[in-house]
Order: C-alpha cells, then sequence, then structure tokens
C-alpha cells in the first residue's frame, strides 16, 4: 500500500489536478444556467470568492507552512480599498488589482515581527494582527468607521461591474479566479515552489542548499495577501456595502482556513474542491435551518463546518483531494 | 602543519572559540584545508565535529576567530550565502525534504546554484545517477529506507556543484559492505569532480582507508594531525579513545 501511493504519485496529481480544475469550473459556469436561483447563484459567488482566497492562504498555509488565522486582513484591506477607490471614480478593475496591492503592501510590512515568530507563536500573531486593524478601522472615520462603506455610484454596465441580474458578478468572479489560478500555477511551477516546499520541509535544510528562507517566507506572505486583497475586492464589488465586522472578521479567516484544509492544502485545487462542496451545503443550512439570530437551529452551519473538517482531519488529512487521489488508485489497482 | 601545502588552502579555520554556556565546544581550533584534498576528522563523542561543521557552515556563530572561504572571510555570513559560495554539507541527523519526490528534494538543491529550473533538473539527474538514486526519483523522499536517506543526503549536496563538501557521518548505521560501496562512490565523486571533502566520521576503519590527512578531536581541542598511518600510531589519539595510554593498540 504505501509502495503503491507513493508509485509515481506526482505525474498523477498533476494530471488529475488540472482535470478536478476544469470539472469544477465546468460546474460552476454550468449549473446556475439549469438551476436559475437567486439564493444559488449568490452561494455559487460567495465560493468561488472563498476560492480565490483559500488559493492564497494554501500557498503560505500549505506549500510554505506558515499556518495564519488572520487572512481577513488582507481580505479586508482588499475590499476596502476597492470601496474607497470606487467611489473616488476608480474604474473596479483597477481597484481590484489596487486591492491586491494595498494588502501586499501591509503583508510586507507586517512580515518583519511576524516572521520573528515560529509555529503556533506566528499563527497567534497573525490573529491578533487581523483583530487589532478590524478594531482600528472600526473606530477610523476616513473609512466610514463601524458604519461602514457604501458602494454609491450606479452605473450599469461591465465598466463598472454593476448588474441587474446576480450571475454577471458571477461571471467576473469567474474569470478573475481563473486568471489568478494562471498566475499562481505559474509561480508554485517557478523557483518559488521549490524553495517555499523546502521551507515547509525543513528550513534547516532550506538554508544548508542556499535558500534564503526569510526572504521566500517574506514573498509567500505578499503572493497570498495579494491574492487575498483581490478576493476581498471581488466581495465589494457584488454586495457593495462593507463594514469591518463582515470583512475583518475572524470568522472570515476561519471560512478560508475550512474550504482550504477541507480541500486540501498541499495543491491549488484543495480550496476549489473546498468552497465548492462546503459553501452550497453551509448556505443551505443556514438558510433553512438556522440563519437568524432566535431561530430554532442558530448556528448550526457552524456545527456542519465542525463534523466535515472532523471527519476529514480524522480520516483524510490530505483533505478532499487526497480523497479523489485515493479513489483514483484503487480502481487503477483493480 | 603549513609545510603540507602544496595548493592554496581553500578553507582557513583561524583560532574558533565556540562556547554553550560553561561548556567550551571548540578551544581555539585552526587548520587549513587544501583545495581538492580528502580531509577526516575524527575524535570521541562530544569532541566538538559536528559543532565545527555547524560553526564552518555558518548554522553556529563562534565567539572568536575566523572561517576564510576562497579568500574570503565569512564568519558573518548567514547559511544560505555560504551555501551559494560553494560549501555544502550533510546532516548527521538526516533531514530530507520527507513528502517531496526524490528527484524535487535534489531540484530544490541544485536550483539556488542554477540559472533555471531545467538547468536543475539536468543537475539533479546527474546527481542522482552518481549516488545510484535515478531509479527511485519519482519515490517520495519519506519512502527510502536509511542507507538510501544517506545517499540522498550526498546527492543534494552535490547537486548545487560544490566547491567544498562536509559530510557529517555519511556511513552511520550502514551495514560493512554498504560502507565499502559508499566508500568507493565518494572515491570516485573525489577524483571526478575535484571537490574539496571534509569527513566528520565514527568508523575509525572506514576514513583510515579513505582520507588523505586526519585531524584528531578531543574535548574541543587539535590533538593530532597528519596521515593515517601517523594518527594512528599518536599516544594521545590511543588515549583519547581508550582511556589509557598504557593500552597497546594496532591499527
Amino acid at each position: 500500500m504505501v509502495g503503491l501511493r507513493s508509485l509515481d504519485l506526482k505525474s498523477l496529481r498533476r494530471s488529475i489536478d488540472f482535470y478536478i480544475a476544469v470539472i469544477c469550473f465546468g460546474f460552476l459556469v454550468v449549473s446556475p444556467l439549469i438551476y436559475n436561483n437567486f439564493f444559488y447563484i449568490n452561494a455559487l459567488h460567495t465560493a468561488s470568492v472563498l476560492m480565490l482566497a483559500g488559493v492564497a492562504w494554501v500557498i503560505m498555509g500549505g506549500y510554505t507552512g506558515l499556518i495564519s488565522f488572520g487572512h481577513a486582513a488582507f481580505f479586508g484591506l482588499g475590499a476596502y480599498t476597492l470601496a474607497l477607490t470606487y467611489n473616488w471614480g476608480v474604474l473596479p478593475w483597477l481597484g481590484l488589482v489596487l486591492g491586491g496591492c494595498v494588502a501586499a503592501l501591509f503583508a510586507a510590512a507586517v512580515s518583519y515581527p511576524l516572521l520573528r515568530l515560529k509555529g503556533r507563536w506566528f499563527s497567534l500573531a497573525t490573529l491578533a494582527m487581523a483583530e487589532a486593524l478590524k478594531l482600528y478601522f472600526n473606530n477610523w472615520d476616513f473609512v466610514g468607521g463601524s458604519r461602514g462603506i457604501e458602494l454609491f455610484r450606479k452605473e450599469y454596465g461591465l465598466e463598472w461591474i454593476y448588474f441587474a441580474s446576480p450571475i454577471y458578478y458571477n461571471y467576473v468572479a469567474y474569470a478573475v479566479l481563473i486568471a489568478s489560478l494562471i498566475v499562481l500555477n505559474m509561480i508554485v511551477k517557478s523557483r518559488f515552489g521549490y524553495y517555499t516546499q523546502a521551507i515547509r520541509e525543513s528550513e534547516e535544510t532550506a538554508m544548508a542548499v542556499g535558500i534564503n528562507t526569510f526572504r521566500y517566507k517574506q514573498l509567500a506572505m505578499v503572493v497570498s495577501g495579494f491574492f487575498t486583497g483581490i478576493a476581498g475586492a471581488l466581495y465589494t464589488i457584488r454586495f457593495r456595502f462593507i463594514d469591518p465586522f463582515a470583512v475583518m472578521d475572524f470568522a472570515q479567516s476561519l471560512q478560508i482556513i475550512v474550504i482550504s484544509v477541507a480541500g486540501g492544502i498541499f495543491t491549488l485545487v484543495g480550496p476549489i474542491i473546498g468552497a465548492l462542496i462546503i459553501t452550497p451545503i453551509a448556505e443551505y443550512v443556514r438558510a433553512v435551518l438556522g440563519g437568524t439570530y432566535g431561530a430554532k437551529f442558530f448556528g448550526i452551519h457552524m456545527l456542519i463546518y465542525g463534523v466535515i473538517l472532523l471527519a476529514l482531519v480524522l480520516y483524510s488529512p490530505g483533505g478532499l483531494h487526497d480523497v479523489i487521489l485515493k479513489l483514483k488508485e484503487g480502481r487503477k489497482r483493480e | 602543519m603549513s609545510n603540507e601545502i602544496v595548493n592554496s588552502p581553500i578553507l582557513r579555520v583561524e583560532n574558533i572559540v565556540k562556547r554553550f554556556g560553561g561548556l567550551v565546544a571548540l578551544n581555539n581550533v585552526s587548520f587549513e584545508v587544501r583545495e581538492g584534498e580528502f580531509l577526516g576528522i575524527i575524535g570521541p563523542n562530544g569532541a566538538g565535529k559536528t559543532t565545527l561543521f555547524n560553526v564552518i557552515t555558518g548554522f553556529l556563530k563562534p565567539e572568536q576567530g575566523r572561517i576564510v572561504f576562497k579568500g574570503v572571510d565569512i564568519t558573518k555570513w548567514p547559511v544560505y550565502k555560504r551555501s551559494r559560495m560553494g560549501i555544502a554539507r550533510t546532516f548527521q541527523i538526516m533531514k530530507p525534504l520527507e513528502n517531496l519526490t526524490v528527484m524535487d528534494n535534489v531540484v530544490t538543491a541544485a536550483l539556488p546554484r542554477s540559472n533555471s529550473v531545467r538547468e536543475a533538473i539536468e543537475r539533479a539527474e546527474r546527481s542522482l545517477d552518481l549516488v545510484k538514486l535515478l531509479n527511485k526519483k519519482d519515490l517520495l523522499a519519506r519512502n527510502l529506507n536509511s542507507t538510501e536517506k544517506r545517499r540522498l543526503e550526498i546527492a543534494r549536496a552535490l547537486a548545487g556543484e560544490p566547491v567544498l563538501l562536509l559530510l557529517d557521518e555519511a556511513l552511520a548505521g550502514q551495514s560493512p559492505s554498504e560502507i565499502d560501496e559508499t566508500l568507493a562512490l565518494l572515491r570516485s565523486i573525489h577524483k571526478s569532480t575535484k571537490i574539496t571533502i571534509i569527513m566528520v566520521e565514527h568508523v575509525m576503519r572506514a576514513i583510515m582507508r579513505i582520507a588523505e590527512r586526519i585531524i584528531v578531536l578531543n574535548y574541543g581541542k587539535i590533538i593530532a594531525t597528519g596521515t593515517p598511518e601517523e594518527v594512528a600510531r599518536d599516544p594521545k589519539v590511543i588515549e583519547a579513545y581508550l582511556g589509557s595510554s598504557k593500552v597497546e593498540v594496532s591499527m
């Protein structure tokens, strides 16, 4: 079994990942055409925003071994940058990139103190960082404080990404997601991918072979921050209203981690699988059983998250991606 | 010692002192390594052999003294910079990148001294071929047995085509026939690549067969230097290993 599992795992995984991505995107694009339901389309949009943030999270958490509990900070910075620049009259297409840039700059700045810490201490510090930023924004008048920001420009069309029908937001999100995935795939196939994985496996070995481990951990944070920022901006352009507790809360970080871990953190398609399967379930359960405070099963979607995560961590630490690999290998053997 | 130097020294270790709290792990250690030399370092447990390697590669910073490599004072350099300059090492406690394939382990090691991923892959293939691991290149490193892992460490160290190779107990845990195989391999690498090798070893019999010159460390001090035959006859060395100079030993 062990021998078989390791047999040519890499080439198998390479081809499988590509097909998984194609199937997931096919589903994202085609299923709303068949099941044209407002609620369902929204759930898929939420899922695709989480996919992008998850893929970015995996660059740090999966490839480099830097587990972040504070991605809500990058997400929120992207969201706020888009909201502010949109209202100043900057096209949102540029706003998306600017959102990524602001988050990346922030990541670069906080990397200096954060990377002095290792392991769980690093993770806890990222959590503190995001919470501090959220509270700061909550009291900062320039960004609307606790009242948040609304996108006030109402000009329909692709230029300002403002649509009457929700499905178009999904297509915008898919396009941004695919473009980001292509870039990230190139990044992880390059020197960067080798170096970060070496750092995850053994920092001493990485140094010994000539890798500037600090510099590459920093780079991982910047890349991860950039794409998480874009995800935050995508969220804003759809919901058109944000406040610190909507985009910078720990719940946001947690969602990103949950879908990534569920799907598999050692591959870029992991969060795609995770978000596609978990988000619709969670959204459905929340809406039907316990969405609002005071409902009979308030918060039950969190319980579902918990059960799914527990099962996966116990039986398949590599997430659903690993389950798929095992199924495929099982079939090959017969 | 200086009259032995034919080629220019590639590495100069000057008056190195390294303390751990009250313990003096290296006490004023100085020596030179000629280009292309095969130097052995031996000594009983706790003599400071691995500490010396850690000081040369930069994992530890000495309290006193200098490390001069290729004429450059690298005493304050970080590990990765020394590695890029051509100092490679293996670890006594093996540290393979467990969840990466054998091939990716070696490609990663070749990359910092390569211009492209493609070039690194070619170097990695050559390096794996040299240690006869090419047929296992797609296995995950954690699925190798310990002898194969030792060879992977060597392949990884060679992948960047280093100038100086430090082997920290590369023979540990191998059977006599495997030791013979590894020694033959090291000899052929030394011959074909003209690389300078420093080898720390516990297996006396093995290092006596391969090293051109041997340094003996005891309690952080160099107690003897010379050819394997000279060192083996040295009463101080015999005492260090056996605890008494009265015991007759033939090597």
